[in-house]
């Protein structure tokens, strides 16, 4: 199916449960990606942002990351096999630990971005899109956070572009809906149907002047990544 | 001069003009003075170039801010999963609040533990709904020494949460916002808020609070007095009403010029009040007593301008410089203060000479001159000391050298204590987490030098040591307290690692944590020592400066980083011997090492064998074969073929090569750990510490050379040490301030008086009254601090007014003493009473510093106008009988 074709099936959605679930199979197409990040990130009162710098290969809900810098990093891998299970490659190490991690608020490496965030990919699994509103270009979703799924935060507002189905502007907001985080993703890029931003930005409210930008290098969908990119072994002896 | 000054202000026009300009004016200033914005920096005032801000700043800059609030909760049972609910709601709710930057809280506080399916678990320290029992809760806090003590007491019955304020930060907004935070949360529970900015915030609020009701009775009280002593309301509100207008005008200014209102300028109203309306007060007792003579209002009033306008013009200008002399201070807000009340006066004077007498000839003066003239106390103080010189001189002798050994006790401190009421809400916070938590105050080391290198950190141990022998020093924190944790998270050993690569990666997975980023620079040129003090008396915080910056001044110099066996055991001894005593029986247990069993060794590493993090795992039957083979140095030509059916022998072997080093070095440590121990009977909690320390005894040690490249600078900084400089600085500022005053003050009345001595003679009074004000100050205990060092100028400024008009009233009446007494006297009182009842209604709120302004300045009053009516008239007298021999 061609790019148009999906678009012109986007432009039907016309209320929110629809806009999420497409949304969330929009987000979720491609059956492995390998993407190649460098990322900005700046704390409060900071004089210039801090770079790093990763390679991440996903199939499903597994990824393995690779970073490069900092060069405190580097050579630093990460396979997460799921949501509170992951292993880290230390070279200066040279050995493998297991993180039992249940802290998915913290800052991605020191980032503004938290380990939720980085791996949010369907909305759908832990909140209902609860109301909508539609400007010429965009949906405005509201979402509220399932009860019992452990969802990171209470509320969501997210603006989805009604030309590819995918969020441009992410909201995260407290019970009484302050956002504190505010995402903004652009420039996306398409694969045949798969779509990828090629910045993501994210900004931390309750700390004025932190942010984290990722710019997206290189990236690669569907090349056919082995299962066994995703285990301890090649952890431990890089692919 | 004056005559025509007296046509052109008694001429009906002038008054319509007057008045009419000045209500243009003030319609005009009024939305400038709306525009005043307020600052609550303390540190402003610190002079900008001090040695002890700079260093503030510049820690608090690269180590994002130290202002922390902390928040004391007293409950039965900090570890009781209801409470611990409402912190974890609290700290959530706070992770919102603009200008602050983190919390830290048994709430939030995360951390690593070994997994005994393997690995390890990454999680918060203890959770409500974490399924353990309360003694499971309490041993795994007590493990941690950054939790234990530090976010709950020793027994339990106590949390604190420490709030990080973002740098740049209102720390006064901010530490509201944690109030009102906190009391949504606990409400009606048992909390506190104590640390510098919770400090502030209540000084702050009291002061506002008390100077916002008693401002307005003051000037009721004033008012009261003006009414009583002339018997007018058209008068005394002349008096006030020109006072006003003054004070209108200072705000104005500020809000033109876009300075900020700061605590010094919340009493600027009053003093203004106070010394303002003398001026309108001389010429209403010269015009009333005029008209009590028999003259129309007109000319009571030219009378009155005749007779003391040029003195009144006089009086003022040295009144103006006087406070503008403080513009030689270098505390910003004192410049500020000296310069906007010196522009107040100003106003204020200029309005006394033109609109008050346009105005009353224009409407008319009732009332009557105020008592104290003629025949009263004053002119029999007058006579009593002009009939007894000897008796003068003795008295004056005694209480200036009992004034001056009361200065010598007068210090310069910052008190915290002194700034919160007995029982006020800080106070009993203060009191709280120095019984809890070990006090409230903290002194911070940076050393500068780079942080990743390992055997930099074991020097900044070791100093962290030697600060514990600080007085009053509870605990201290640094980065190694918390590296060694991470460590024994990825590598199962609590020690400073041994290469620069794995601190640099521990170092990679932390970047961004508050709790990290307050300890260590994210450049890693830096670090930060917390040195917890339970005290806040002056003495005890100045000790434990002086303490601090003997101990870590040595560590400053150039090194390289060297294999020294010697020096790198006698460290490890050293530090071990520091947390379990005894240094003979732990140099012991270093001759005579002990080794890790066989069986714990294989245990262990059949356990890796098969556990999740191999990469060839296998079944644990097999695993704890191998394991037993390779401990015992059986080589893989042996069990290589047994084990292919698992895995590949090669990949096996280099899974264990890869481990077992580790595994050996470990259990080694941890055995040489319950050796020392037993030798030394010391704490169970202290076994991992100890094996850490027992491995670094062989690695890199910094050996001092003036060649070397890892270069360690060392600054003490901290509220402690800004109390000091700004005691020096207020110190420094008072003596120079007052000196220029004095100087400006004698100058300007030479010029007036023609005459050195008379000048001399009528500053007197003014230099006595300040040495029996800050003698006073000394033998009541009271600090000299920002407030109290303003009492100087404002003792001038009143004094020297009421030694100008006294003399220059007994000059115009041909030098009879007596008479101008009688004449100046009863504005003298006047005068005097106003501002005495105006800073006497300041001692009736809650706010220390108010207090004691209040009763320093009631005094100060008084004592000036009893000098001076008891010295100048003594003083012309003399001075006219040897003029008279001569």
């Amino acid at each position: 199916m061609s790019s148009a074709l999906w678009m012109a099936t986007f432009a039907l959605a016309d209320d929110a449960p629809t806009v999420l679930t497409e949304t969330d199979a929009a987000m979720n197409r491609a059956k492995d990606l390998t993407i190649q990040w460098t990322v900005a990130d700046m704390a409060p009162g900071g004089k210039a942002p801090r770079a790093l710098g990763f390679q991440v290969r996903v199939k499903g809900p597994k990824s393995l990351t690779s970073f490069d810098a900092p060069a405190d990093l580097k050579g630093t891998r990460v396979l997460v096999l799921a949501r509170d299970q992951m292993w880290v490659w230390l070279p200066s190490y040279g050995k493998v630990r297991r993180i039992a991690s249940h802290v998915t608020e913290q800052g991605f490496m020191g980032t503004s971005y938290s380990h939720a965030d980085m791996n949010a990919s369907r909305f759908g699994d832990a909140y209902t899109a609860a109301s909508m509103t539609e400007t010429g270009e965009a949906w405005v979703v509201q979402l509220d956070a399932k009860p019992d799924a452990h969802a990171p935060y209470p509320q969501i507002e997210m603006t989805v572009a009604k030309s590819n189905h995918l969020p441009t502007r992410i909201a995260y907001q407290t019970a009484e809906g302050k956002t504190i985080k505010v995402e903004t993703r652009s420039d996306y890029a398409c694969q045949a149907a798969v779509c990828l931003p090629g910045v993501m930005r994210m900004e931390d409210l309750t700390r004025p002047g932190a942010w984290t930008e990722l710019h997206r290098a290189t990236w690669a969908a569907d090349t056919g990544l082995a299962d066994d990119v995703f285990t301890v072994r090649t952890l431990q002896m890089g692919l | 001069m004056t005559d025509r000054w007296v046509a052109w202000v008694q001429r009906p026009v002038t008054a319509t003009i007057l008045l009419a300009l000045t209500v243009l004016a003030v319609l005009g200033m009024a939305p400038l003075a709306a525009r005043v914005e307020r600052d609550d920096d303390l540190l402003a005032f610190l002079p900008a170039d001090s040695p002890e801000i700079i260093g503030f700043r510049e820690v608090s800059d690269r180590f994002g801010g130290l202002d922390i609030t902390f928040v004391g909760f007293e409950t039965a049972d900090a570890l009781d999963p209801a409470f611990l609910r409402k912190l974890g709601a609290l700290a959530t709710d706070l992770d919102e609040l603009e200008g602050l930057d983190a919390t830290l809280s048994l709430a939030n506080v995360d951390d690593f533990r070994q997994d005994p399916s393997g690995g390890i678990v990454s999680d918060r320290l203890i959770q409500p709904d974490d399924g353990m029992t309360r003694e499971a809760r309490w041993e795994r806090i007590r493990s941690r020494p950054q939790v234990a003590g530090n976010l709950v007491s020793a027994d339990g019955k106590s949390a604190l949460l420490l709030a990080f304020h973002a740098v740049g930060s209102d720390p006064r907004t901010v530490a509201g916002g944690i109030a009102a935070a906190t009391a949504k949360h606990f409400e009606g529970g048992s909390w506190h808020l104590g640390g510098s900015p919770a400090i502030a915030r209540h000084i702050y609020e009291t002061t506002e609070r008390d100077l916002a009701i008693l401002s307005p009775i003051a000037v009721a009280v004033i008012l009261a007095i003006g009414i009583a002593s002339f018997r007018s309301l058209w008068a005394t509100a002349l008096a006030l009403g020109t006072t006003s207008i003054g004070v209108l005008a200072t705000f104005a200014a500020l809000g033109a010029t876009g300075t900020p209102f700061t605590l010094v300028l919340s009493a600027m109203p009053v003093i203004l009040f106070a010394l303002g309306t003398a001026y309108s007060v001389h010429l209403l007792s010269r015009a009333t007593s005029a008209r009590r003579d028999g003259l129309s209002t007109s000319d009571a009033v030219a009378r009155a301008l005749r007779e003391s306008g040029a003195t009144v013009l006089a009086s003022g200008l040295t009144t103006v410089a006087g406070l503008a002399s403080l513009a030689t201070m270098d505390i910003a807000p004192m410049r500020v203060f000296g310069l906007t009340t010196a522009l107040g006066i100003g106003v204020t004077l200029v309005l006394a000479l033109t609109l008050v007498p346009a105005l009353l000839s224009r409407f008319g003066l009732d009332g009557a001159p105020p008592p104290g003239g003629r025949g009263g106390p004053t002119e029999r103080l007058a006579k009593a000391t002009i009939g007894s010189p000897r008796l003068v001189v003795a008295t004056l002798a005694v209480v200036l050298a009992v004034g001056a050994y009361g200065t010598t006790l007068v210090d310069a401190r910052v008190d915290v204590r002194a700034f919160l009421a007995p029982g006020s809400e800080p106070a009993r916070a203060v009191q709280f987490l120095e019984t809890a938590f070990g006090g409230s105050q903290v002194l911070q080391v940076e050393v500068t030098g780079d942080a990743g290198e390992p055997a930099v950190l074991r020097e900044i141990r070791r100093l962290q040591d030697a600060l514990s022998a600080v007085p009053y020093a509870t605990r201290t924190d640094s980065i190694v307290d918390v590296v060694p944790l991470l460590n024994q998270a990825f590598a199962d050993v609590r020690r400073v690692p041994e290469s620069r690569e794995q601190l640099g990666l521990l170092y990679g997975f932390v970047a961004g944590r508050r709790a990290v980023d307050a300890l260590v620079t994210k450049d890693r040129t830096s670090s930060l020592m917390h040195v917890r003090l339970a005290t806040n008396d002056p003495d005890g915080l100045d000790a434990a400066v002086a303490h601090a910056e003997t101990v870590a001044r040595p560590l400053a110099g150039a090194y390289r980083v060297t294999r020294d066996p010697e020096r790198s055991r006698a460290l490890a001894v050293d530090a071990i011997a520091h947390r379990l005593g005894n240094a003979t029986a732990v140099r012991q247990v270093f001759d005579e090492p002990p080794t890790a069993s066989v069986a714990v060794l294989s245990a262990a590493l059949a356990a890796y064998l098969s556990g999740p993090e191999c990469f060839v795992p296998l079944p644990a039957d097999v695993a704890a074969a191998l394991a037993d083979l390779v401990v015992a140095e059986v080589p893989q030509t042996v069990w290589g073929p047994a084990i292919e059916p698992y895995g590949a022998p090669d990949e096996v072997a280099m899974a264990i090569d890869s481990t077992l080093p580790g595994l050996r070095l470990r259990y080694d440590a941890e055995v040489a750990a319950d050796a020392l121990l037993a030798a030394t009977g010391g704490d169970a909690t202290q076994r991992d510490i100890v094996a850490g320390l027992w491995l670094e005894a062989a690695d890199p040690v910094l050996t001092p050379d003036p060649r070397g490249t890892t270069v360690l600078d060392v600054r003490v900084t901290g509220t402690p040490v800004l109390y000091r400089g700004l005691a020096r600085s207020v110190t420094a500022n008072m003596i120079s301030s007052l000196a220029s005053s004095l100087l400006l003050v004698f100058i300007l009345e030479v010029l007036f008086f023609r005459s050195v001595l008379r000048a001399f003679i009528a500053t007197t009074p003014t230099a006595v009254a300040l040495v029996v004000i800050y003698g006073g100050m000394g033998l009541a205990g009271t600090h000299l601090d920002v407030g109290t060092s303003m009492l100087g100028s404002i003792v001038i400024g009143a004094g020297v007014d009421f030694g100008i008009h006294l003399a220059r009233a007994i000059d115009d009446r041909g030098g009879d003493v007596f008479a101008g007494v009688a004449d100046a006297a009863p504005g003298i009182w006047v005068n005097a009473s106003m501002v005495a009842a105006g800073f006497a209604v300041l001692t009736l709120g809650d706010a220390p510093p108010l207090f004691n302004i209040g009763w320093l300045t009631t005094g100060a009053m008084f004592t000036a106008a009893l000098a001076t009516l008891a010295i100048v008239p003594f003083g012309w007298h003399r001075l006219a009988a040897s003029t008279t021999r001569a």
